[in-house]
């Protein structure tokens, strides 16, 4: 049966995310689902969904059967029947998503059931054709689907973070100074300098040196943010810093 | 805009789907660093502005830069160079700058190596390798950049406690598979150590330091012949004895294996005082079993570890890669392809290389087999436990607790083992029981043990044979007991009376005594014997030996009584490695045990006796015993030059001229002689007829030497 989820948090995913860590509503819920637990845990779902897809891909699943299978397990998991096994894990987002998901295509669904359950149905609007895109990016074929899987979250994270920090800029009117600085995130390529910049933004090049470090601290603030939204213990820094670590570990490999 | 393929900080391949073209991988580290330390985005500095001053970088406020990079921080100092975390300002990313050390840039070979190593290591494009990114000199010094590693060496993790064995044989499986990759691009490392492996923020290995890579095919003469490279813990026996053209990948493996050990044991496989008497060991020891010092540990895991460490290259892993695939499948739980060295085979081994102490300790042996059938007895297990305890408690540092566990221990059972973490806890740090011998009671001044010149032997005066047995042949003298110092093998032994090691070696000339000295020669008091001086040492000993013949006789009562019939003595110089006498001997004047004195240049020996009766001059040089006799009532005591020897007659201290053959007192009257130092400088002596308890320490002038 469809669950009845406001459509409003699909559609803008990133839309009250970080009034709460999520991760951690839904595990507080688990036992007696709330409205904002269901909330949250949509919400997370719609922001991870990418990996999950390339999981599947990499399982041998055709694009079709892929994207059915992607729908009916979210599908199965907002009728609250995993949030059981997440309270018990008490783990990450992460490893429960992928727990989950293995139970799923193990125990319960072949394709036909998926599409009687959900698939075929949209209950989270995926952009399937970049998920797709995305999955002959990933060096699919070099990596087993569990490190694909932990490439893709780790990606997605960084994705999320990158278009917060756009959205902020833009809403503060500095889309083009966004543009235009943030391959200094990494560092300089070498070739722009600060002063190039300023001369076309028509800013100080000290004014830009301060925009970059703005930038940079800004953006570390929002990869924190994002991933302490899949985290248990979403207050402590050294938690954050694991996740980040194993994350690393993954795009390392 | 072009998309770059790599990425400009970690130098890593960009993958097409990086978001925003930026590297994934950078962006985490970037969310990974402490919000402080967010770095600047960088000013155009202006590079003339500071002199660099390596000791100002550490202030904090002081902001120096280097060329096109910022100090930030000194990360690590080693022979060749000092290691900075900086950052390289035009690309605003953050590095890890090597730059020669000051000292190092008058050495001529120095420069080359450094270039080479930045060379080596800029040809190696791998993830488990760390990356060099520029190589140059700047203000006449030479630097290279690379990755810089957030993280810490395995040695630093290995500091405090072993690693658990999964994530200890993952790390050198990675490592094994980088050095792999290098070995087919044809470089070796040459110098792997915990401490050249950096352990990242992704919890990957990555091998650093090239410092002494040399390409396989090159015949670069960088290396000085003959030089021992390396780092001895973690060097394979053919690069410790300086077999250079045997170094190749299984010398790596060699590496490798001994890092694993160190990583499962909290210790590399042969730890010595100095790095001398380590080599030493890492030629002539098989490493203690890793299970003996981590009981619980695999026993595949031991089978691999110990097949890197074997002495011969041929039965270890014939690739890095080899070793790579066997700790895979350990990992997987699947079997390894190492097979155990057999414990009769081990044991047999280790008796090739110590035949006397393989005597020693067979019946040991024989004890240690007794008990292993009756092994896992609950005293058994409650005794290894102990000894855990003796080597966690010396390693935490807490030495009172470790000797209470090894008393405990002892109660249950006393083995080598536990005396050598007993006498490891008592000396820690740095020191290693290396042996331990039957010495007796020959504690006599005359007979204490002395170290030959080199260090290399030691020889004591005994009356216990190897057993510790007291010796009961009838003869009267003692044996002396010559062994090597380090392995504490015995070379030989033979009856004497005194002995002195002589500080030159062998003689190879003949010499003159200073009394025959030629009369030019007397001017200068040292002679000119011993040309080409110094030769290669070798040991020479003087004994001095007294054989009492005796006659028995058979009594009316029935009785028999062995008198004494003559007492004859003998000098001889004998080479106890060789164990023959290299000079002919022959017996000399009947005469008193005496101290025997080599004079500091090995031309002269000097033998007096107790208290009365001259004092005998003998040439070792010579063919035939050549003596001469200074007839003076005194004790030798030290010689002081080549030709003075300082006398101790009836209490007082005389200075005696070998050539002039005169002495004069150097010890007011009434004052007794104690002691003196070793340059005969500073003596003790105490009044000779006083109540006072107090001794004296008195100081000489040196004489002048115009007045000889």
């Amino acid at each position: 049966m469809p669950v009845k989820i406001s459509d409003q948090q699909f559609i803008n995913p990133q839309l009250g995310r970080f009034n709460s860590t999520q991760w951690s509503l839904v595990l507080a819920a688990a036992e007696r689902s709330t409205p904002e637990s269901e909330n949250a845990l949509g919400a997370l779902c719609a922001a991870y969904w990418p990996p999950l897809y390339a999981y599947i891909r990499r399982r041998g699943y055709e694009i079709s059967e892929a994207q059915d299978l992607t729908q009916a397990f979210f599908a199965r998991l907002l009728e609250k029947n995993y949030l059981g096994d997440a309270n018990r894990e008490k783990g990450k987002f992460r490893s429960f998503l992928l727990a989950s998901l293995n139970h799923f295509l193990a125990n319960e669904w072949d394709r036909k059931q998926a599409q009687k359950r959900g698939g075929g149905v949209t209950i989270i609007p995926l952009e399937m054709d970049s998920a797709e895109g995305y999955y002959r990016t990933d060096r699919a074929d070099l990596l087993t689907p569990e490190k694909l899987f932990e490439r893709r979250w780790a990606l997605t994270v960084i994705d999320l973070a990158l278009k917060r920090l756009e959205e902020e800029f833009t809403d503060t009117g500095r889309a083009r100074l966004f543009n235009c600085v943030k391959s200094f995130l990494i560092g300089a390529d070498g070739e722009v300098t600060y002063r190039q910049i300023g001369a076309e933004l028509g800013m100080s090049e000290g004014a830009v040196k301060a925009a970059v470090h703005r930038l940079r601290r800004r953006f570390r603030e929002l990869m924190r943010a994002e991933i302490a939204q899949t985290i248990m213990r979403p207050d402590q820094p050294d938690a954050i810093d694991a996740e980040l670590r194993s994350l690393l570990a993954a795009l390392r490999s | 805009m072009t998309q770059p393929r790599f990425c400009p900080r970690c130098r890593n391949p960009l993958a097409t789907d990086a978001p925003a073209g930026l590297c994934p991988g950078c962006l985490f580290e970037l969310a990974l660093e402490p919000s402080t330390a967010v770095p600047d985005a960088p000013y155009d500095s202006d590079p003339t502005s500071s002199a660099f001053d390596p000791a100002a970088v550490a202030g904090p406020g002081a902001r120096q830069t280097f060329g096109d990079y910022e100090l930030l921080q000194e990360i690590a100092r080693g022979g060749m160079g000092v290691v900075y975390k900086a950052r390289q300002l035009s690309l605003n990313r953050i590095v890890a700058l090597k730059m020669m050390l000051p000292s190092l840039l008058a050495s001529a070979t120095a420069a080359p190596r450094f270039r080479a190593e930045a060379e080596a290591a800029a040809n190696l494009q791998h993830p488990n390798i760390v990356a060099i990114h520029e190589v140059g000199e700047h203000e006449g010094r030479l630097y290279f950049s690379m990755d810089y590693v957030e993280g810490q060496s395995l040695a630093a993790l290995v500091r405090d406690h072993p690693l658990p064995a999964e994530t200890a044989a993952r790390h050198v499986k990675t490592a094994a598979e980088a050095i792999h990759y290098a070995h087919r691009q044809g470089f070796l490392h040459r110098d792997l150590k915990p401490s050249n492996i950096l352990i990242d923020v992704a919890n990957q290995p990555r091998i650093t330091d090239f410092g002494l890579a040399k390409r396989m095919d090159s015949d670069s003469r960088l290396t000085i012949t003959g030089a021992v490279l390396g780092t001895p813990s973690y060097m394979s026996p053919e690069q410790a004895a300086g077999k250079s053209d045997q170094v190749g990948p299984a010398s790596e493996v060699y590496a490798l294996g001994a890092i694993l050990y160190e990583l499962l044991t909290g210790r590399p496989p042969f730890q010595a005082a100095t790095p001398l008497d380590t080599v030493l060991l890492v030629l002539n020891s098989e490493p203690v079993s890793p299970r003996l010092l981590a009981p619980r540990l695999n026993r595949d895991l031991e089978t691999i570890c110990l097949k890197c460490l074997e002495k011969e290259r041929r039965r270890r892993y014939q690739s890095a890669q080899e070793l790579a695939d066997d700790l895979d499948r350990y990992l997987n739980c699947k079997p390894i392809l190492a097979r155990p060295i057999n414990r009769v085979n081990r044991a047999w081994r280790w008796c090739r290389r110590n035949p006397w102490a393989a005597v020693a300790t067979a019946s040991l042996v024989l004890l240690a087999a007794l008990a292993s059938l009756s092994a896992f007895t609950y005293r058994e297990r409650l005794w290894k436990s102990l000894l855990d305890r003796v080597r966690l408690e010396r390693l935490a540092g807490n030495r009172a607790k470790s000797l209470e566990a090894a008393s405990e221990a002892a109660r249950i059972k006393r083995t080598p083992l536990l005396y050598q973490e007993a006498t490891q806890t008592i000396t820690t740090p740095g020191v290693t029981l290396l042996h331990q011998f039957p010495y007796g009671g020959e504690f006599k001044p005359m007979s204490k043990p002395v170290f030959s010149s080199d260090s290399k032997l030691l020889a004591f005066l005994t009356r216990l044979d190897e057993n510790g047995y007291m010796i009961r042949d009838g003869s009267n003298a003692p044996l002396i007991m010559v062994r090597e110092a380090i392995s504490g093998k015995l070379l030989a032994s033979t009856e004497c009376g005194a002995f002195a090691f002589s500080p030159t070696g062998q003689p190879h000339e003949p010499t003159a005594f200073p009394s025959m000295a030629f009369p030019s020669d007397r001017s200068s008091g040292d002679r000119v014997a011993y040309a080409g001086f110094p030769l290669p040492y070798k040991p020479l000993l003087a004994l001095w030996k007294e054989t009492r013949e005796t006659e028995t006789r058979l009594m009316e009562d029935g009785r028999s009584y062995t008198r004494p019939n003559d007492i004859k003595d003998q000098m001889r110089f004998w080479d106890p490695i060789a164990r023959k006498d290299v000079i002919e001997t022959e017996n000399i004047n009947r005469q008193f045990l005496g101290p025997l004195l080599f004079s500091p240049n090995g031309a002269t020996l000097v033998k007096g006796h107790g208290r009365y009766g001259p004092i005998w001059l003998i040439n070792p040089g010579a063919r035939v015993n050549e003596q001469s006799c200074i007839d003076i009532d005194g004790e030798p005591i030290t010689f002081v030059s080549n030709k003075d020897l300082l006398i101790n007659v009836e209490g007082r201290i005389a200075r005696l001229d070998l050539n002039t053959q005169k002495h004069s007192f150097a010890t007011p009257l009434g004052m007794t002689f104690m002691s003196v130092s070793a340059n005969g400088r500073i003596a003790i002596l105490r009044p000779a007829h006083s109540k006072s308890n107090h001794a004296r320490l008195v100081q000489y002038r040196a004489r002048k030497q115009a007045a000889d």
